[in-house]
């Protein structure tokens, strides 16, 4: 009952007026940026980190991870109302969502999805609870040359699953582990490609690159064209299933959420994927295909139930392994640096209080979503008919100051203005930015861990190999590289992320 | 006669030979970026396998990233069933936004928060393809100013200039 135990003191933590008071700030921004297109979880969370420095790691990482899943459920209202995804993993829900809504169904919509994440988003959590301290218990007996490796599968695991073409995405890991190589060299002391400049000798924060790839950039692409916003004046009304919504909704919720909960743990799984996949297993395994695209309600229940469920068990590679699966886990494992937590499998013995109010943080914060959504729909509805052009100006501002108040020094926002030119280089050679943020900030730890295991084995290579747990690994990302290569998975791949475009 | 020939074949081969232009300039930038790591790796000591100098991992790297480049590069002359030609880049709003944030890197610390914030709400409005008006981007730059400073200067309690210092000091 060792499980209980730690729920409680997790309960506890979350619970604390002040916990819960940022938990509620969390997901209520979540929600909002979820809400309006064109700012997403990374460019938010890379723009209220260097604010939350003050707060003391649970408390910070609490909000964060708010921000994270409350942008989820965001991104679903808007795509079934307006029929614009807020959030890259709500584009699915646009197809069924928004034409349910268009019978008069918004509210029967909506209701399905929040009542199929709050589901979702309790089995992850209760997944990432029993699965987190068993993964950290083998993860005790890694050493450098398996971190090594499973760095090496996290990385190829994120760009596999991720879209677009994998040689570009391995490319884009390559550039992001050679940004990660400025600064100084922690064995020698020597400070590397600093140009002369002393600021890049203690490396560039990944504030300055997040924000100037996910925030600038994102900025300047979406200035390109006016953003046109249908804006709904229908009332929502009905919150409520039929029997006979309920008998086709439920059964998909459950698929949606193991789906999720097991795909949001693997490398480079997380929110998108898994409702992909859902929709399409949905669609194929109905009685009635037909129906789908045309206001389906299962093609509603399904993917928000996987997304949300991922976005729950995405935090299990990042809390056992200190490996993050995507950008914004990436993000998150950098405030747990910056205050001075080493993320890995120690941190479920060393926090206990971080791991578990993380944990219990995420249930209460599922619920504190539902209550934001379901009756206070009108208020994020109202939001959209903000205009791009007084929304931008403020993102900008907000970002700025941030950047300032990372090291209280202009030098942050002058930096990141190259990523934010870069980023916007990268959109139009159709390089995702992700790998490279992830590359950024692996890259110190896996050389670390390179070096370290060469140097037990006195230089012979062939130790990535000889150990079992390394080679297992090593095999399985090799595996990965096959898949896309072979000509069946290809497609299939194609497919799946076809309709994103 | 031939001396024409030759032009149009020149072209001919050069509209065939670059069949992928996105991945022809992304195979391009990664093998030079590539270069120019390997080459100030190499300005570092590069140890043995068992005992890393600082140039060694960022040299492993750089070939990686040199051959991946490599790689796109000479992809980018076969055929594809993808449309790779490159999306027009808009200079208008990259423009805008990097100078706003500049003139506003430049301008916080000797003029402060609220003026600075002033400069890159105005400046930056003027990249919106949308339509403007001054009154409005004159509404949003006293809110926003007023807005940053309640919430980072009152509330969150930021070590932030907020008016240029000469007035401070009672010039």
């Amino acid at each position: 009952m060792e499980v209980l135990a730690n729920l409680q003191l997790g309960f506890e933590t979350a619970l604390s007026l002040n916990n819960l008071l940022y938990c509620f700030i969390g997901v209520l921004i979540g929600t909002a940026i979820g809400v309006l297109p064109g700012l997403g979880p990374v460019a938010t969370i890379s723009m209220l980190l260097p604010l939350t420095y003050g707060l003391g790691a649970v408390t910070s990482l609490i909000m964060l991870a708010g921000i994270y899943y409350g942008a989820q459920y965001g991104g679903s209202t808007t795509a079934i109302l307006v029929n614009i995804p807020g959030e890259a993993s709500a584009v699915i829900t646009c197809l069924d969502g928004h034409e349910m809504a268009k019978k008069g169904r918004a509210g029967t919509a909506l209701a399905t999805a929040a009542l199929g994440s709050f589901f979702a988003g309790t089995v992850g959590t209760i997944a990432l609870a029993a699965f987190a301290p068993v993964l950290s218990a083998f993860a005790l007996d890694f050493g450098s040359p398996d971190y090594f490796s499973l760095m090496v599968l996290g990385l190829i695991g994120a760009v596999v699953l991720a879209h677009g073409s994998v040689l570009k995405a391995i490319a884009m890991i390559f550039t992001g582990l050679l940004i990660g190589m400025v600064g100084a060299d922690v064995n020698s002391g020597v400070t590397r490609f600093d140009f002369g400049i002393p600021e890049l000798g203690d490396s560039i924060d990944f504030v300055t690159i997040a924000m100037g790839m996910f925030g600038f950039s994102e900025i300047i692409k979406n200035l390109e064209k006016t953003m046109d916003r249908g804006i709904l004046n229908t009332k929502i009304k009905g919150f409520h299933l039929t029997k006979e919504d309920f008998k086709r909704a439920w059964p998909a919720v459950l698929r949606g959420t193991w789906l999720g909960t097991f795909l949001g743990i693997l490398p480079g799984g997380g929110g998108v994927l898994a409702s992909f996949s859902s929709y399409s297993i949905e669609k194929k395994s109905s009685k009635h295909p037909d129906e789908f695209g045309k206001g389906a309600i299962e093609g509603v229940a399904g993917p928000e139930s996987a997304n949300n469920a991922a976005a729950q068990t995405a935090f299990v590679p990042l809390l056992t392994l200190g490996i993050p699966p995507n950008s914004t886990m990436a993000l998150m494992l950098g405030a747990m640096l910056i205050s001075g937590i080493q993320p890995g499998p120690m941190v479920l013995s060393s926090n206990p209080d971080l791991f578990w109010g993380l944990v219990a943080s995420m249930w209460i914060g599922n619920v504190l979503l539902v209550i934001l959504n379901l009756p206070l729909v009108g208020m994020w509805v109202k939001l959209l008919s903000i205009p791009y052009r007084y929304l931008f100006p403020a993102i900008l501002v907000f970002c700025a100051i941030g950047l300032y108040s990372t090291n209280n020094s202009t030098f942050e926002i002058f930096c990141s203005l190259i990523f934010a030119a870069l980023g916007y280089f990268f959109v139009k050679i159709k390089c995702e930015p992700a790998p490279l943020l992830l590359g950024f900030i692996l890259g110190p730890m896996m050389e670390e861990h390179f070096r370290r295991a060469l140097v037990l084995s006195q230089g012979d290579f062939s130790v990535f190999l000889s150990r079992p747990i390394s080679l297992t690994l090593l095999t399985m990302s090799a595996g990965l590289l096959l898949l896309v290569v072979a000509p069946v998975f290809r497609k299939t791949r194609e497919t799946a992320f076809q309709e994103e475009d | 006669m031939s001396a024409q020939y030759q032009v149009v074949s020149r072209e001919l081969n050069v509209q065939i030979n670059i069949k992928h232009q996105r991945d022809f300039v992304a195979g391009l930038f990664f093998l030079s970026l590539a270069i120019a790591g390997g080459l100030l790796s190499t300005k570092y000591k590069m140890g043995t396998s068992a005992q890393m100098g600082p140039g060694y991992f960022p040299l492993l790297l750089s070939i990686g990233l040199g051959l991946l480049g490599a790689a796109i590069l000479i992809k980018s002359f076969f055929p594809t069933r993808e449309d790779g030609t490159i999306d027009r880049f808009h200079f208008k709003p990259l423009l805008t936004v990097i100078g706003a944030i500049t003139l506003f890197g430049l301008a916080l610390e000797p003029m402060g928060l609220v003026l600075s914030t002033v400069l890159l709400v105005a400046i930056s409005s003027l990249g919106s393809p949308e339509k403007k008006l001054a009154k409005e981007i004159a509404i949003a730059c006293v809110f926003l100013a007023a807005f940053s400073w309640a919430v980072f200067i009152k509330g969150l309690g930021l070590l932030i200039p907020v008016w240029p210092a000469m007035l401070v000091n009672g010039g």
